[in-house]
This record gives structure tokens, sequence and C-alpha cells, in this order.
């Protein structure tokens, strides 16, 4: 599935005295398969933009269209767009109600009508796909969980509907060092496997760095870059003005670059550094 | 007993009333006046939990923890308590009170009773300390992530607590607004010699305490400084941790007989290390 944001402006409260802009004329196109990146400084306006894309937000002027169909055209049933483009919010706590997590998560795939046993499998499925387990935390309260719990039940909510567009609204804040990696591993898998369309929010420059095939940089509501994880990381000063940074490892070489060190900088991961520092310590002779 | 420093922990066991587990296991431990600690450990291994109880806003089920010498169960000092062991939570958006930043900072200071003239000197001092008096004025849906931290900062320093506690305050900020609260933590410790709790999931943020302390399902398991702790990268990873990218690439070039030190921290300490060698 495609995504088209044409011209998109969104106001919050018009015509009162707490009428802001949010988001001002975007224009983005995300394609069939691709893995994206949105990184911006906090109140950029990333949550804005991603709720309307499962027409959970209407444009206040501008377009959405998925798979070339505007969604908010008449005929097109949001509940049938809101099956196919999940979207992950960013507090956990704002995706959970029911009294039991089976319940929690069962409530989507209900929703969309499918049968009894499908949904106690999708429900089995997804907690195992978070890192929980099924027979440990059914019966217990999403508010008797510690925050990185929670995080985890909102987004087995999600992938247990199976949509074909997966949005994750910094899904990993919170999240302890091996959930993070286990959860962001799992989504790269499911979207090889299903061929999903991904959209990850995040202000880790780490994972992002690691994951995504493209980058989009929001600051003030607006796209202001749009590039290749190695071509948006070059600019480290611009970053940083906008909120936003680089890897640590990225850094690391730059600073070895400043100390006069003949080194590349295009540098994403600690194993590309691994390999490029031992290149040229052995072309020295010292290991 | 010696309870004369800032925080003590004996013998506490802690269970929630819906659970058949023990969220806290045997803890025991203390934190001296002026320390900065980090606790870092997997979710759920009861870090907020301990935190709660630091500043009693739970009581141990058994044991006893004691803030600067008050014993959290007596209920008659708990406000002496949770003024002198202030909390800083998680979403920059839950903890702001007040249409206006310099409302919001004075609105602890005001429920301890204290007369106007005094609120509105601490008021000054506490936005002067987080770098925001040029926002006093201002509404706080105003301000980034990073800036509304430091008036939830600020609010908790206009109590004058000896101890601040944070529980994962950077978890919602951008990379810039992360530093920007983490050199606020840093200052307070060291230039108002506060004593610090960060609980946090960033070790990038842990290396930069004097001490770290490593919880696994309601207990301590690992303690020390932090090249004590983050040199040891396989226990920590098999705990579901990890360290900087830096420590691990330390760890990494190490194997390929690459000789640079086990314990390096941060990327000055990386660099400095690295051109001695290339
Ligand atoms: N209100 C509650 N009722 C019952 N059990 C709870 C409650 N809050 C937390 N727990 C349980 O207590 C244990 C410790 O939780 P705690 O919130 O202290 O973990 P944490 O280390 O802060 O985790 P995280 O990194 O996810 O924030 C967990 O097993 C959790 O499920
Ligand atoms: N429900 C809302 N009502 C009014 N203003 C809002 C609302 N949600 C967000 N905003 C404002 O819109 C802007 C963009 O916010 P948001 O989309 O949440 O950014 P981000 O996700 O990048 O942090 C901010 O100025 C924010 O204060
Ligand atoms: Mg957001
Ligand atoms: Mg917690």
């Amino acid at each position: 599935m495609s995504i088209d944001v044409k011209n998109v402006t969104h106001v919050y409260m018009p015509n009162t005295p707490f009428e802001s802009i949010a988001i001002k004329d975007i224009n983005w196109t995300v394609k069939d398969g691709e893995f994206w990146g949105l990184i911006g400084h906090t109140g950029s306006g990333k949550s804005t933009l991603i709720q309307h894309l499962n027409g959970l937000l209407k444009p206040t002027s501008g377009e959405i269209l998925i798979n070339d169909i505007n969604i908010h055209s008449k005929g097109v049933s949001l509940k049938s767009i809101r099956q196919k483009v999940g979207l992950v919010f960013q507090y956990p706590e704002h995706q959970l109600f029911e009294e039991t997590i089976e319940r929690d998560v069962a409530f989507g795939p209900k929703n969309m009508g499918l049968a009894e046993e499908e949904v106690a499998k999708r429900v089995k499925e997804a907690l195992d796909l978070v890192g929980l387990s099924y027979e440990e935390v059914k019966d217990k309260s999403p508010f008797e969980l510690s925050g990185g719990q929670m995080r985890r039940v909102a987004i087995a909510g999600v992938l247990a509907m199976k949509p074909e567009i997966l949005i994750l609204d910094e899904p990993t804040a919170g999240l302890d060092p091996r959930g993070r990696d286990e959860i962001l591993e799992e989504i790269v898998t499911l979207k090889q496997k299903q061929k999903l369309t991904v959209i990850l929010v995040s202000h880790s420059m780490e994972d992002v760095a690691k994951l995504v095939d493209k980058l989009a940089v929001m600051y003030r509501g607006q796209i202001v870059s749009q590039g290749t994880p190695r071509e948006i990381f070059q600019d480290y000063e611009g970053l940083v003005e906008k909120g936003l940074g680089i890897p640590q490892i990225t850094e690391l070489m730059i600073k070895l670059k400043e100390r006069g060190k003949n080194i590349s900088t295009d540098i994403l991961t600690v194993d590309e550094a691994r390999a490029e520092i031992t290149k040229h310590i052995r072309r020295k002779g010292l290991a | 007993m010696k309870i004369a420093a800032e925080i003590v922990a004996l013998d506490v066991y802690y269970q929630y009333a819906a659970s058949s587990d023990l969220a806290l296991k045997n803890i025991n431990l203390r934190i001296e006046p002026g320390e900065f600690v980090a606790i870092i450990g997997p979710n759920g291994s009861g870090k907020s939990t301990l935190a709660k109880l630091f500043n009693g806003l739970y009581t141990p089920t058994e044991g006893d923890i004691f803030v600067a010498g008050f014993n959290t169960k007596n209920q008659d000092d708990i406000w002496k308590i949770r003024q002198k062991a202030g909390m800083v939570f998680q979403n920059p958006d839950n903890q702001i009170v007040a249409t206006i930043v310099e409302e919001d900072v004075a609105f602890g200071p005001e429920n301890l009773g204290i007369p106007p003239e005094e609120i509105r000197q601490r008021v000054k001092e506490a936005l002067e300390i987080v770098e925001l008096t040029e926002y006093a004025d201002k509404a706080p849906h105003l301000l980034s992530g990073g800036q509304k931290q430091r008036v939830a900062i600020a609010g908790i320093l206009a109590m004058k607590p000896d101890c601040i506690i944070l529980d994962e305050p950077t978890a919602m900020l951008d990379p810039v607004g992360r530093k920007e609260v983490i050199s606020t933590v840093k200052k307070l410790n060291q230039n108002e010699g506060k004593t610090i709790v960060l609980i946090t999931h960033f070790m990038e943020e842990a290396v930069q305490a004097d001490r770290v302390l490593v919880m696994e399902k309601g207990k301590v398991v690992m303690e020390g400084k932090p090249n004590e702790i983050f040199s040891q990268v396989e226990r920590l990873k098999k705990l579901g941790l990890d360290v900087p990218q830096v420590t691990e690439l330390a760890y990494k070039l190490t194997r390929d007989s690459v000789p640079v030190r086990r314990d390096i921290l941060t990327v000055e300490e990386m660099v400095d290390c690295l051109c001695q060698l290339m």
C-alpha cells in the first residue's frame, strides 16, 4: 500500500484564541513496501502528521491518498482504513482500556469481525511477538503493568490486526534495551514476511540509522529534508540546530576526523566503525 | 543502625495488593548525601516501585526506608519526606499544572504554605538554575519537551529538596532535550549539592553517575562505578541491558587485538584513546 500526503495543513482549535498550526503544507510520498523513519524535535508535528494517515485527524486543507484514493472522499470507510493502517500511539495508556490484557489485544481483531478461534490465535501470536507470555499476562489488568510492559501490550493490540501499513509513534520509548531491539527486529521480520509498509517515529538516531531505508526530518510543522540515513546524518550541525543529533558512533568518527585522522565518517553502526578503525590501524601495523 | 545517609533501605520487600509476586525482594542500600546514583534494569524489574518507596508514595510491605533519617512508614513525617525527596516523571505533559511557567513552579511551595514573598524568591532562583528565566511568563505548552521537563525540575527545586528522584525523565524527549535535562541534572548535583537518583534506559546517561545500581526481578544484582559496571558487556547483555555504542566498540576492538581500554564510556575517552594508536 502507498501513501500520498498532498499539501496537508492541520490547525488545532481553529477560530479560537488557542488556534495553532501544527503542520503546514506537508508533501510526502511513502511507496508500497518502504521503511521510513520520521524524526523531529518534540512538538515538530510528527504525531499530528501520522494521525492523518489513518484518518484519525482530518486535514484542515490538503489530501491524504492511500493507494491513490482520498480517504475522506465519499464512500470510503474509515473503519476499513484503520484496519489496514495500524497505528501504535505514542502514549500506550491512551490505547489500553479493557479490563484484561487478553481482551485488550483481542479488541481490534474482534472488531474486524474475525471468528473467535482466529482472534484467540492472533492474540497469542501478537503477545509472543512483543515478548510477553500469554499464560502469564492474559488475565492481568493492563494498568498493573510497568511502563515498558504496557507499551508492549499496546503494540500487540495493533499487530493482532495484521495491518498492511504499520505506523509506530515512538514505540521504544520506555523499553529496556533488549525489548527495544527485539521489537524492532520483529518489525523488520514482519515487514519482510508480510511485505508491510512501515513508518517509525523515533527519537533514537541509533535505531533509525540501523533500520530504515529513508528518513524524513520535521522541523516546526514542516518536512525540511528527506533522504537515506547516510545522507541525512552527514549534516551533524544542522540536525543539532533542529533539536536532533546523530548516532554516537557517527559522532565518534566525525571527532576522529576533526583530530586529523584520515578516516571515513560515513558510518552508521558499531560494526561499520569497527571495520573502518581496524583497517586504519592494521595499515599502521599496530594490531 | 546508621540512618545518617540520604536514603537507606533495610531488608525491603514490596508486594502490590493486586499481585501474587513480590515487586521488590530484600533490598538493602544506602544513598549518601550529594551522591549521583543511576538505576538501570529491564522493564518490570522494580525501578519505579523503588522510586515510589523512596519518596513515601508507597511504604514497604516488609522492612524500612529512611529518607534523611525519617522512616517513610511514619505518616506524620510524610510531607517532610515528599519535600526532601522530590520526584520527576517521564511524561512532560502530565506534570504541568498551571498555564504560566512561573505559576507552575510556584505550585509546590504554595502547597507547603510558604509566604508569597519567599515563594517569589524561590521561583526566581529555581528558574535561574534550570536556565528558563526568560520563559517565566510564557505558557508551558509553547515550550519544547526538554524545556517542559526543566520546568518540572524547577517546580521540585522550589520545594528545596535535598534529593531529586527522576524516573525516566528523558524517555519522551528529542536528542537535544535529553542532553539539556541531563546537563541540568549534573549541574544540580555538582553546583547545588543535590542528591540525585536517576532511573533510565539510556546507558549514555547512566555512565554519567557516580554509582550505578542494576536491578533484575525485584533485586539489586550489580552495583559499582560506571566503568566497573559497563565494562561487563556480556553480563549486561544477558540481563537485557546494553552499553553505550563507544563501549561496545571498545569491547569489539579488543577482540580484534586493538589495544584499547575496555572501560571506555564516552566519545571523548574513545577519541583520546584511538588518537594514541592511529
Ligand atoms: N499498580 C500495580 N499493581 C500491580 N502490579 C504492579 C503495579 N505496578 C507495577 N507492578 C508490577 O511490579 C513489578 C515492578 O514494576 P515497576 O513499575 O517497578 O518496574 P520498572 O522497573 O519501573 O519497569 P519499567 O522499566 O518498565 O518502567 C512489575 O512486575 C509490574 O508488573
Ligand atoms: N490535541 C491537540 N490540541 C492542540 N494542540 C495540539 C494537540 N496535539 C498537538 N498539538 C500541538 O501541535 C504541535 C505539534 O505537536 P505533535 O504533533 O504532538 O508533535 P510531535 O509528535 O512531533 O512531538 C505542538 O505545538 C503541539 O503543542
Ligand atoms: Mg509525538
Ligand atoms: Mg518504571
